[in-house]
Parts: C-alpha cells; sequence; structure tokens
C-alpha cells in the first residue's frame, strides 16, 4: 500500500489479451497525498469506473470463454441454455454465464458417467442458476439439484430430495462429493 | 408485513430499482394491501413447462423480484387469454400459460417465504431504452427464493389458472 506521492502506482493491466484498453482515469491506489484530502467526488467517479470496467472486463472474458472452441458434443440443454440472451425471461434477466453453463456440462457429464435410466431437464433460473429436474416420477419421487454461480469461479449447489414421502434437502460448495449419493438414492442404483 | 420481514440484500436491490421507478411518478412505494381473497398470476413461458409433473419447473420462481398480475381485492377479474396475448405481444416471448398462487395460502406460508408483495405499475425501461408501461395490476412477490426447497414449495403452491394445453398459439 503506498504511502507517500512517490509511492503511488498506477497498475495498468495488458489488456491486448482482450483488445480493450483500461483508460487513464482508473487508478486502483492514489496517493497519500491524495487520499488526504477531501476528493469525496472524484473518489465516486472513480470507483464507477472501476466498477463500470471490472464489469466490461468480466464481459470480455465471458466472450472469449464463448469463443472457445469446446472440444466434446454439446448436449442439447445447453444448446438451449447458450441461446439466451438478455431478457430471456421476459423480466429482464441476465442469461446465465458461460462458467456457469460449463459448470453444469461438468455436472452433466458425471451424471451421464452414472449411467442413470434417466438424466434430468436443464432449465436456466434467473439470478444465476441452473436447475437439473428429475420429474419422470413426481409426485412420488422428485429430485432437484440447484447449481449457483456465487462470483467469478465460484460455484455451489443445493439439492431437493423426496422419496416415499421423505424429504432431504441439503446445500454444498460445488464440486459436491455428495452429489453421486444423492443420486444413487434417488435412483437406488448400485454402483 | 416489511418492518418484520428482514430481507436479503438482493431483494432490498429489488425493492430500490422498483423505488427509483416509482419515483419518477412522484408517489411513495406502495405495499400491496393483500386481500386473502387475491388470487396472483404467474406467466409461464413454453419452455418452463414441465410436461412429466404437469407443473412450471421450480426455475420459473428463482427471481427475487417474481413479477405477478393480482386478481381479486381492488384489482378487477381478469380476461385470461387476452392478458396472456398482450403479455406474449409486449415481451415477445413464448409464454404460453398461466400458473396461480391464492394469496391466501402464500400468507399462510409467509413464516416460511418472508415475502413483501410490491405493487409494481411504474414504467421502466426496456432493452430498446425506451419507456415501456406496466399493467396496474402488476405486482412483485419480493423474498430470497433459494433454497431449492422454497421454489419447490412454491411450484407446489401454484395451480393452472390457463394450461398450456388451452392455449392455442393461433389466438396470439
Amino acid at each position: 500500500m503506498p504511502t507517500t506521492a512517490n509511492d503511488s502506482k498506477v497498475f495498468v493491466v495488458d489488456q491486448q489479451f482482450f483488445n480493450y484498453s483500461v483508460p487513464a482515469e482508473v487508478l486502483l491506489t492514489p496517493s497519500a497525498t491524495e487520499c488526504a484530502e477531501p476528493m469525496i467526488h472524484e473518489r465516486q467517479n472513480l470507483e464507477q469506473n472501476l466498477i463500470f470496467h471490472l464489469s466490461a472486463t468480466r464481459t470480455a472474458v465471458e466472450g472469449h470463454l464463448r469463443a472457445m472452441p469446446i472440444s466434446a458434443p454439446i448436449p442439447k440443454p445447453f444448446q438451449e441454455l447458450r441461446k439466451l440472451e438478455f431478457d430471456w425471461d421476459g423480466h429482464r434477466s441476465e442469461p446465465p454465464t458461460e462458467a456457469l453453463i460449463r459448470k453444469g456440462e461438468e455436472l452433466w457429464s458425471i451424471l451421464e458417467e452414472l449411467g442413470l435410466p434417466e438424466l434430468p431437464s436443464v432449465k436456466a433460473g434467473a439470478d444465476g442458476f441452473l436447475a437439473f429436474s428429475w420429474l419422470q416420477k413426481y409426485p412420488a419421487k422428485h429430485l432437484e439439484i440447484s447449481l449457483y454461480e456465487r462470483e467469478l469461479d465460484d460455484f455451489y449447489c443445493d439439492w431437493y430430495l423426496r422419496k416415499e414421502e421423505d424429504t432431504t434437502e441439503g446445500s454444498s460448495d460445488y464440486p459436491w462429493g455428495e452429489m453421486r449419493e444423492v443420486v444413487i438414492q434417488y435412483f437406488n442404483v448400485r454402483k | 408485513m416489511t418492518a418484520e420481514i428482514q430481507l436479503p440484500s438482493k431483494c432490498r436491490k429489488v425493492l430500490e430499482e422498483i423505488d427509483k421507478r416509482n419515483r419518477k411518478s412522484d408517489e411513495s412505494i406502495q405495499l400491496l394491501d393483500i386481500d386473502e381473497n387475491c388470487v396472483l398470476h404467474i406467466f409461464i413461458l413454453r419452455d418452463q413447462f414441465e410436461q412429466a409433473s404437469d407443473k412450471p419447473n421450480q426455475s420459473t420462481f428463482g427471481n427475487k423480484g417474481l413479477s405477478v398480475c393480482v386478481e381479486g381485492g381492488r384489482f378487477g377479474a381478469i380476461d385470461l387469454k387476452s392478458e396472456l396475448k398482450n403479455f406474449r405481444a409486449r415481451t415477445g416471448k413464448d409464454f404460453v400459460g398461466i400458473a396461480h398462487i391464492k394469496a391466501r395460502t402464500l400468507l399462510e406460508e409467509n413464516a416460511f417465504f418472508k415475502f413483501v408483495l410490491v405493487h409494481d405499475p411504474y414504467p421502466f425501461v426496456n432493452k430498446d431504452g425506451s419507456l415501456e408501461e406496466q399493467p396496474t395490476n402488476h405486482a412483485q412477490i419480493v423474498c430470497d427464493k433459494d433454497p431449492t426447497g422454497k421454489r419447490v414449495k412454491l411450484m407446489e403452491l401454484c395451480e393452472w389458472t390457463l394450461h398450456p394445453s388451452d392455449f392455442n398459439d393461433n389466438d396470439s
């Protein structure tokens, strides 16, 4: 942390990767002298600029991720999720991020490996989550797993299982060690 | 009701956003008096309709500010098909049905849901940047819809007002 005016530094992010330039007014650490002065308005401007440019950077990362080739064939639910745009639900919701969709595909491939008799429907939820729903035996049996993006590259999930009138619920950071057990419990699959 | 309920920050943002739009109309934000005989209608997208369960998917209920059309109480009766047609036309989205939750049911379960119902007839700036009007009976059920079990409960409480099989695309 700089303590004198001489220590003041401007952090320049190498933006060649995104072909995007950060303007000079984005200063992450102004000098101590500057800090000492009452520049609330300027500070607010800096914060707004920072938020704006962080958001733009995230959008650039998203765009880059979307442009990256995916080696395996994309399962249909995820093809549909990738088509979603802002206001996809008619209520001005953002689409799921590419990172969340990729994490969802990872979860899907784990489910496929389990050789389950039924794969779930996968839907986007407003406010950034994916719902994996097993409803073929509804209302007698019902399993839901929701995958959420807490923040960049930080995911968690929760589940709801109803079977034989017993309901269990829980949540965990993702990857989630108990997932196989919960799914196997739903299907009575021996693995 | 808001004084008793501690809303998480995401939900408070929904209220602030409504309040911001409301201020342009020089009124104070209105929490809707919930007449227990009111019915809260929710438009359902084709992709949200699960044929296996004959219900909307739980993801339908994930929005921190869940849009509803209020019928009953100080609001009049709704012509369902024309409401759906208008909503399809206004949003350009493939809505195919309307589900509803009875206000009485929600009120009875409010210790669990911890919701506030906010009247939101205020226009908003749409994705094209133009001001869009909202119906006078539009409200939002504001509450944290996580975890999944909460959305499942909403899914199970809702009933069809207009089932997708009773709606013909040609109607629109």
